[in-house]
């Protein structure tokens, strides 16, 4: 077997001789750049126009040229970077979503960007602050650059507009789980055929929507009450816990919410359309309503449920990375502070170019060209949120003016985890983490949406969280944490 | 042919069992396509049902709005597919012929090596690292062509425990004594009179490259290179990714376009409606090859 | 491994004799080697604390650490179960139904019905599971349903949560496996019973052989060889559980686990949101050996039994 082995790596070695020869670029030659992130709608067919005209700009400025980026769909995008990752194509400068870097972190395939980001990278200093760009880091150095967006977060129920006004609810007044209550209760006794309220499995659940811990990455593990003080805990251990469990679950004898929740994988809104569903829940920010609207193609109201707050995994969302793969990190980093200080390059990347893929209207919004529809458009990304500083792109017909000044306002009131900044590095655990993983996929669905009977359930999934663990992990993550916070302390 | 009584039992029971099971099969079909064509507040309201109370095409005109590059991929799905199976046959049946030969020295060994293959995989990123670093396939037809899909062990060992137990271990000795080469053989008595299950390996592999997604996902990130099936399984990752992700689905409320279920329907109707088309005509062929077969055996 | 029997003939003559042979080998023998056998150099990677800085090559030894989230849950035994019992069933029951239908269709006289069932049941096998699985749902959604809202009410009957009742999943997963599966190993059954020497029946005919006992005596006995390489590899496989029919015809559905969680599906789940390599190959590799050693085991088996039919 092990002779079989050698030979087969002998053969895979001769493979790599004949493989690749990397030429060096002689010094006036723009460097040539491989972006990548993910798209919303496909790769637009336009996309080498916008290129030759983000590089007619970045050539004699910096001497970067972008060529051929990775695009993908978001559902296979990430595959996608962690087998380029893993090779050595060339990638100089890649987006990701969520926590999905954190392997390319422990696997060292992102490199550390603390000096780049002084020497080059002062523009997205200035432009993102200090205190944000802290949640970029692990192990305290810099790897991820998160864009500039709305950078707080905070969560609740989107309710029927015209059904709320149909039985005069006023919306305002609704303030805790108990007034919401009652006014499932209105539509359970008024509108046969409409459930109050649902959502996807694997989306918010009802208790998302309320809870205010700060989550560390994944949950397993988390600081109570937005994250105030730097004292870890299980969570599903809590009377908290249990409380709005047993809370949900009275709901769900109601007939608030179906068992529908546990298999519904649509995202809710066509039912919501349909006038088949009063409410879900989602994530909420300045705008949110008009936009909502739209896409329900019905008048939706928000409800917030918890305060405006940020933690290190709302900022984390999307953030820039720079991979071993890259040969250029100098260039690669001046570009992207060109994304947060360049308007032109800001525009051209969100939203194309002036009088082909958009135009401004009268009032200084900006919408298709005439004869240009979203279906016929070669450049319809609509991706502002991760195209670095998204405050200085256009504003699209539909959004308000103020819409940027209103995001600004929305992070800043925003309550700070105290681990703002702090990295959770599961590899130390991840035997207990993959195990528990399974445990949180198996109950947590039925009990936050108040389905299954906490009174079995809820010691059953107790029972198998410390079976599989959960103490050893939020051991280790209490330790990780004092190990920061002396650090940053110090 | 005389109808003996148990026969005509027996074609009894074969019809009914038959039936019983093609309705099993087609019934959820039925269903398929009509969700595909059911308008999409009527799917929220009432769910799946085979006489819906509003139709619309909404969700094909949704899939065929960049309509060039939906023929376009079928364009290069139908060459993947022709060229596939035609060479994965040829290089398929010369591997399982000599392996079916009691005589071939070192027999077992071979089959081993072959069968092995079924059994461990050095798993994606290695196989990918290979195809992609050393081999530079990313980006080509090629990726769709090659990888995973051109020889497959179990379709080898079929033909062989085939080509074993149908063809006379006498005729291929006759051919010897004739003088026959053994590609003479392999091509003038073995392929001929094996039909059957050369037909029906075809259709396999050619039904595995039709409805392959997977080379493309991992292999293509051009858009002019995507197969009908690429096109399609990123529209469905996309669910699937938002589903394991909530907070991107609520961050992207409003942005990202979410294919709707009638839209699923239809992506699915997209991808194998035809082949149903030209299966019945490769069954056809398939049939006359075997009586064809059946008289020169 | 190399049948060695006394000949007179000369080395050398004999290699030329097979010569081509061996030549006709070679292109399919170089694609597994390129395809299959180099590829398998990585599965080092199961036994390293993959670090890419240090290369596949220089990342740390760490053992069987990479296993330990395989065994060290209270889950381990169960989703081992789930997966060898099901793959019993479904190879049984899969084989029996197949073959069952093949004959069922080579026999039929009527040609234009023929060929109608005989595309009929292959049709589930073109689609993925996916789409089966909404089509499963279309079935068995609780409020929406077909069988809650218009079969179960035409009998009186109140249908159950379809969806949290794991109880209810072992005979939906079959069957959904089994209506998948069965037009394929149909066709493959069908093409070696059209194989079989017409002969053979006219002869029993004239004797006066009834249908069942040309079936039991002649067209068994010649497809055995090709029943038992199905059941061997599928044998070979029984670690492995197909992916789709476990994770999305449950629609992931938390409560339905005791009965749908299967190694692939544990898997998945525990690694999707660390997407560890070293891992997810520790898993392959764990199920490609227990698959291996089975099928050694049971080709020896049928090497005692019936020698002609031994997979090598």
């Amino acid at each position: 077997m092990k002779k079989g082995l050698a030979l087969l790596l002998c053969l895979m070695m001769t493979l790599i001789g004949t493989g690749l020869t990397t030429v060096a670029l002689a010094d006036e030659e723009p460097v040539e750049i491989v972006m990548g992130f993910f798209s919303l709608n496909g790769v637009p067919s336009d996309l080498q126009m916008v290129l030759d005209a983000i590089n007619e700009i970045t050539i004699p400025e910096i001497g970067v040229k972008l060529v051929d980026p990775i695009i993908d769909n978001y559902g296979n995008y990430h595959e996608q970077l962690n087998l380029i990752l893993s090779g050595n194509e060339q990638l100089d400068l890649f987006m990701c979503w969520g926590t999905y870097w954190l392997p390319f972190y422990t696997k060292g395939q992102i490199i550390e960007l603390d000096d780049l980001l002084e020497e080059y990278g002062q523009g997205i200093i200035e432009a993102v602050g200090r205190e944000w760009l802290d949640a970029g880091k692990a192990g305290g150095h810099q790897y991820g650059i998160t864009t500039n967006r709305d950078l707080a977060v905070t969560r609740g129920f989107v309710l029927l507009k015209d059904i709320c006004e149909k039985y005069d609810i006023d919306v305002a007044s609704i303030q805790t789980l108990d007034d919401l209550g009652e006014v499932f209760q209105i539509i359970k006794d008024n509108e046969p055929g409409m459930i109050p309220v649902s959502g996807a499995n694997g989306g918010d659940k009802l208790l998302d929507t309320i809870c205010t811990y700060d989550s560390l990455g994944d949950t397993l593990g988390v600081l109570m009450n937005y994250g105030e003080e730097p004292v870890v805990v299980n969570y599903f251990d809590t009377d908290e816990y249990e409380q709005y469990v047993r809370y949900f679950h009275e709901w769900y004898q109601k007939g608030y919410v179906t068992e529908e929740v546990m298999t519904s994988s649509d995202n809710t809104n066509p039912q919501m359309t349909a006038g088949r569903l009063f409410a879900n829940t989602s994530n909420i920010k300045p705008g949110f309503d008009t936009k909502q609207s739209l896409t329900v193609q019905r008048d939706v109201v928000s409800v917030p449920m918890v305060e405006v707050n940020t933690n290190s995994s709302v900022v984390q969302q999307i953030q820039w990375y720079i991979p071993v793969n890259c040969d250029h990190p100098d260039k690669a980093m001046q570009f992207l502070n060109m994304m947060y200080t360049d308007e032109r390059i800001v525009n051209l990347l969100c939203w194309g170019i002036e009088g082909v893929h958009y135009a401004f209207t009268e009032d200084g919004h900006i919408d298709f060209p005439e004869g240009v529809t979203a279906d016929t458009s070669g450049y319809n990304l609509n991706m502002g949120f991760a195209m670095g500083n998204q405050f200085l792109s256009h504003i699209w017909v539909g959004d308000e003016l103020t819409m940027w000044d209103d995001l600004k306002e929305f992070n800043e009131t925003a309550i700070f985890s105290c681990a703002f900044g702090f990295c959770w590095d599961p590899e130390p655990v991840k035997t207990e983490v993959a195990a528990l993983n399974n445990v949180l996929n198996e109950y947590r669905c039925g009990l936050e949406w108040g389905v299954l009977d906490p009174d079995t359930a809820l010691p059953e999934f107790r029972e198998k969280l410390h079976a599989a663990g959960i103490d050893k992990v939020v051991e280790e993550k209490q330790r990780q944490l004092d190990e920061w916070l002396a650090t940053k302390q110090g | 042919m005389i109808q003996s009584n148990d026969n005509r039992i027996f074609q009894i029971v074969a019809h009914v069992v038959l039936a019983l099971f093609s309705f099993l099969a087609i019934f959820p079909f039925i269903l398929l396509i009509i969700s595909s064509i059911t308008e999409e507040n009527t799917l929220a309201i009432y769910g799946y049902t085979i006489f819906p109370k509003q139709l619309s095409g909404e969700a094909y005109a949704y899939l065929f709005k960049e309509g060039n590059q939906i023929v376009h991929a079928y364009g290069v799905t139908i060459m993947i597919t022709i060229i596939g199976t035609f060479a994965g046959l040829i290089i398929m049946s010369m591997l399982a012929y000599p392996l079916s030969r009691r005589d071939l020295p070192g027999r077992k060994g071979f089959t081993f090596f072959v069968f092995f293959t079924m059994l461990f995989n050095g798993g994606l990123v290695p196989t990918y690292l290979l195809y992609t670093n050393y081999l530079n396939i990313k980006n080509t037809y090629w990726a769709l062509l090659i990888p995973i899909l051109l020889v497959s062990a179990w379709y080898v060992l079929l033909m062989r425990t085939y080509f074993a137990t149908n063809v006379p271990t006498p005729v291929i000795e006759s051919a010897q004594i004739d003088g026959a080469g053994e590609f003479r053989i392999y091509w003038q008595i073995i392929i001929p009179m094996s039909r059957p299950i050369i037909a029906t390996v075809a259709l396999f592999v050619g039904i595995a490259y039709w409805n392959d997604w997977y080379n493309g996902m991992i292999f293509i990130t051009k858009p002019q290179y995507y197969s009908i099936q690429n096109l399609l399984t990123r529209m469905m990752n996309d669910i699937q990714f938002l589903q394991n992700n909530s907070s991107l689905s609520a961050a992207l409320a409003g942005t990202a376009a979410i294919p709707s279920i009638s839209v699923r329907m239809a992506i699915a109707v997209t991808g194998v409606l035809p082949i149903m088309i030209i299966y019945p005509f490769v069954q056809n062929n398939f049939v006359k090859g075997i009586a064809v077969g059946a008289v020169k055996g | 491994m190399v049948a060695a029997k006394t000949t007179s003939v000369p080395r050398s003559a004999k290699f030329k004799k097979y010569l081509p042979l061996y030549l006709m080998m070679l292109p399919g023998v170089i694609y597994l080697i390129i395809n299959n056998y180099i590829p398998m150099a990585g599965l080092i990677i199961a036994f390293k604390d993959l670090n890419f800085r240090k290369g596949i090559l220089g990342s740390d030894w760490i053992g069987f650490a990479n296993f330990r989230y395989l065994f060290a849950t209270s889950d381990a035994l169960l989703i081992t179960r789930n997966t060898v019992l099901y793959n019993v069933v479904f190879i049984a029951l899969n084989n029996f139904l197949g073959v069952t239908v093949a004959i069922l269709l080579n026999d039929m006289t009527a040609l234009k019905a023929k060929k109608f069932y005989q595309s009929a049941v292959l049709l589930p096998y073109l689609i993925s599971m996916v789409i089966i699985s909404y089509l499963v749902f279309a079935f068995l959604s609780n409020d929406r349903g077909f069988l809650n809202r218009t079969v179960l009410p035409i009998f009186g009957q109140q249908g159950p949560s379809w969806y949290t009742n794991a109880s209810l999943w072992p005979p939906i997963l079959i069957f959904v496996n089994a209506w998948k599966n069965v037009g394929y190993l149909c066709v493959l059954y069908l093409s070696s019973i059209l194989g079989i020497n017409k002969e053979f029946y006219e002869a029993a005919s004239l004797e006066g052989a009834s249908k069942w006992q040309q079936i039991k005596y002649i067209t068994l006995p010649l497809i055995k060889p090709t029943i038992i390489m199905m059941v061997l590899i599928m044998i070979g496989k029984i670690f492995y559980a197909d992916f789709g029919l476990f994770y999305h015809v449950p629609m992931d559905s938390g409560a339905l686990y005791k009965t749908t969680n299967v190694i692939d599906t544990y898997v998945y789940r525990g690694l999707l949101k660390t997407g560890d390599v070293g891992m997810s190959s520790a898993a392959g590799l764990y199920q490609s050996v227990v698959g291996f050693i089975l099928v050694l085991t049971s080709n020896l088996v049928v090497r005692k039994v019936s020698p002609e039919n031994a997979l090598f």
